[in-house]
């Protein structure tokens, strides 16, 4: 007999939480002052407020609110019971990380994906390396108002930057009187020692890549994509299965045989072929992926809802609920769903972490959401130019990629036994 | 009952066919409506717009698309694919060049896989519930979804880059003509290894999985029972009564995977610049040579379609009652 576990989900998502909160709580503050003050110029200057904001300004807000959201909805013991009351196991642990990541990228990480810092010194440093970062004085003297000055240093300070002015980054640096010796960009260059604000050092926890860009950073902003890739590429597959396999089971002979055919040729075929025809002929970017990724997955959807589907309407529930005059929709979403619900889940799972496997071979081959986001499987592919020098470019996403599809297999399987406590 | 076997057989045939002519008509229309020109890649500006519409001529791709389909079709008929834009010489050909390393992957990989699948399951089986099989079940999911780009990577790492024992990538070496047979032989082995392991081990680690679960389900039946207290040895109830129906699920598996392999691995051939058909089925997309294209579709769906064929056939001789749901 297995003990029950005493440890719930919902006590690691909230651990979680409480060591953001601690460790990020002055940026959270700032957060919180930025929206403010982004209210006071709504009616100040909004013309102004309009050529400032932007998506990062939305996430920013977004993650606040979220970050307020989750203890909130943790309090309610309706939700709490229903989806984090499950004991804890490591596969569940790291999907919640996962979609901490996917949710608040810029709280776990305050290094821009894309920063290239200081090329010529950081490049293809090895994890756990450390790096000195000078901040130089800056002389700002603007002529604005104090209450958009206030709003502009916030947002500094508040939004990740590709491209950081008043920074140098160096591996090491000497001190020769009242002069800091640093190389930059392959030149050695000398500042006074009164221009320089502070120095602090900083540890890179997972190396830097070709580009001298944070691999921590990029790991967990490309969380971010894959799981949105999945999310739309499920949802896609989702209603295009439903739908079809509805239409299928409900329609004339006609309909259903083309469906069927349609369906064989589609499995007769491997998908990634018909992925990366599209994705070549018609362009690759971010839409064309997710839309392509899932109209190659309704298959296995379209399979068992037509069938179970068609199983349902023998039922004798499914007749008197017909014959109690319940039109079409309603039968649809109260008699027919609740009960496919279930092999539909389980499936989806699969679904989910198979896209998530095809997203990243498709970067691999240079055909994924382009170069604008980090992805994981186009770090994987950089690595390999680099096998020579730098294993962590392959090993640490490809251990990400790894646990990600194992989590989502356990996931699965658990969902499945859960559903169905026969099998084994 | 044998000619009700033949009718089910051509008709299966029959359908297979209808689903190549399907394939091949949607790669057709999606190529023809993607935007681009695939002339203009020979083609400079400065040239006069009589010659471009002369070099689209040479290439069939002034007439209306309809005109283009039939042509094509007939062609196809009668076993001719076009020429392929890139190398210049009939398509089949080209393919022809491309076949022999992935039919030898995937002959070598199928077969390594159900190997190794069969005899760790057995291994496994034999110490139930111990450490080593709680580690290999484990151990097998990982593997299981381990993605070809990672393993392959890896598996280069250690053994290219730390211990210098394999080659990293090609299909041979440089010196490859200079060399006796014994030694070709070694070389191409030795240039196989890393992707055969890449190809294999997640493939392995399903049928490890079907394997396991099967042969334990199958032992804990009445039957056998019945079978050991009438006095049979163990290897005879192992051999003729267990393994036959535990292989049922594992061939229609098998048929599947084959398929797969025979179709070609694209990002394996990728890491490893293997000339197989995935690699070549990439880059003539990435060039636009439409003809290699359509007949590497087309090659690689009939290859999984008797790939499929061929498992059945082994499961019909397997298990004789069900037949006719098999080649239905």
């Amino acid at each position: 007999m297995m003990k029950p576990n005493k440890i719930k989900i919902w006590h690691f998502v909230l651990s979680i939480w409480t060591v953001i909160v601690i460790v990020r709580f002055t940026l959270l503050v700032k957060t919180a002052e930025l929206m403010w003050y982004v209210f006071l110029l709504l009616f100040d200057d909004y013309d102004f407020l309009l050529s400032h904001l932007n998506f990062q300004m939305f996430d920013a807000g977004l993650s606040l609110l979220i970050m307020l959201m989750i203890p909130l909805l943790l309090s309610f013991s309706k939700i709490r019971n229903k989806y984090f009351n499950s004991g804890i196991n490591f596969s569940k642990c790291f999907i919640v990380l996962l979609m901490y990541s996917f949710l608040l990228p810029s709280l776990i990480t305050r290094v821009h994906p894309d920063l290239q810092k200081n090329i010529s010194e950081i490049k293809l440093l090895h994890p756990f390396s450390i790096i000195y970062e000078i901040r130089l004085k800056s002389d700002g003297d603007s002529e604005l108002k104090p209450i958009k000055e206030k709003f502009l240093t916030l947002k500094d300070e508040v939004i990740l930057k590709e491209f950081i002015e008043g920074k140098i980054f160096v591996k090491n640096y000497t001190l020769e009187e009242h002069e800091y010796k640093i190389n930059h960009n392959n030149k050695i260059i000398l500042i006074p020692s009164d221009s320089i604000e502070l120095i602090k050092s900083d540890i890179i926890l997972f190396g830097t890549d070709e580009f001298g860009r944070d691999i921590f950073s990029r790991l967990i902003f490309g969380a971010r994509i894959s799981v949105f890739i999945g999310f739309m590429a499920v949802t896609i597959s989702l209603i295009l299965g439903l739908t079809l396999g509805y239409f299928a089971s409900t329609g004339n002979p006609f309909i259903s045989m083309t469906l069927n055919r349609l369906n064989d040729l589609f499995l007769s075929f491997p998908a990634i072929f018909l992925v990366i025809l599209v994705l070549a002929l018609f362009g690759n970017n971010l839409v064309s992926v997710i839309i392509v990724l899932g109209f190659s997955g309704w298959m296995s959807l379209y399979k068992i809802v037509s069938s179970e589907v068609a199983a349902i309407k023998q039922k004798d529930f499914f007749i008197a609920s017909e014959k109690l005059g319940l039109n079409n929709y309603e039968l649809l979403l109260k008699e027919i769903l609740p009960v496919i619900m279930v092999p539909l889940t389980v499936n989806l799972v699969f679904q989910f972490s198979n896209v998530i496997l095809v997203e990243s071979a498709l970067s691999f081959l240079g055909l994924g959401s382009g170069s604008q986001y980090p992805s994981w499987g186009a770090m994987i592919e950089k690595g390999q130019e680099y096998i020579y020098e730098a294993w962590w470019l392959i090993f640490i996403p490809g251990a990400v990629l790894v646990l990600t599809l194992l989590s989502f297999h356990n996931i699965a399987k658990e969902v499945n036994k859960f559903f169905n406590p026969k099998i084994t | 009952m044998t000619i009700e076997k033949l009718y089910l057989v051509l008709k299966r045939f029959l359908a297979s066919l209808f689903i190549l002519f399907l394939i091949v008509t949607l790669v057709f229309v999606l190529i023809r409506i993607s935007p681009g020109e695939p002339t203009q890649k020979y083609l400079s500006p400065k040239l006069s717009p009589e010659l471009a519409k002369e070099v689209q001529k040479s290439y069939n791709l002034d007439e209306p698309i309809i005109v283009q389909y039939f042509g094509f079709i007939r062609n196809m008929f009668t076993g001719n694919f076009g020429i392929s834009y890139e190398y210049r010489m009939p398509v089949l050909k080209v393919i022809s060049q491309h076949l022999p390393v992935t039919l030898t992957l995937a002959f070598f990989s199928i077969i390594i896989q159900l190997l190794l699948g069969y005899f760790f399951a057995l291994f496994s089986v034999k110490r139930k519930n111990t450490l080593t099989d709680k580690f290999l079940r484990r151990a097998s999911v990982v593997m299981y979804v381990t993605p070809g780009s990672v393993l392959g990577l890896i598996l280069i790492f250690i053994f290219s880059v730390h211990f210098d024992l394999f080659p990293s990538g090609g299909f041979h070496s440089y010196f490859y003509d200079e060399l006796s047979f014994p030694g070709q032989i070694k070389d191409i082995a030795a240039h196989l290894i890393l992707p055969l392991l890449t190809l294999s081990l997640p493939g392995a680690a399903l049928f490890f999985n079907y394997f396991r679960d099967g042969i334990e389900e199958v032992l804990q039946k009445d039957f056998v029972l019945y079978l050991k207290a009438n006095g049979f040895s163990n290897k005879v109830i192992f051999r003729k009564h267990v393994l036959p129906n535990v292989l049922k699920p594992v061939l229609s598996v098998a048929g599947i995977e084959l398929g797969f392999l025979l179709s070609g691995t694209l990002v394996t051939e990728v890491i490893f610049s293997l000339p197989g058909m995935g690699r070549l089925m990439i880059s003539s997309i990435l060039s636009r040579d439409f003809p290699l294209v359509i007949a590497c579709a087309f090659v690689s769906a009939m290859f999984i379609i008797l790939a499929n064929f061929i498992f059945d056939i082994i499961k019909v001789k397997i298990d004789r009652r069900i037949w006719r749901e098999i080649l239905r």
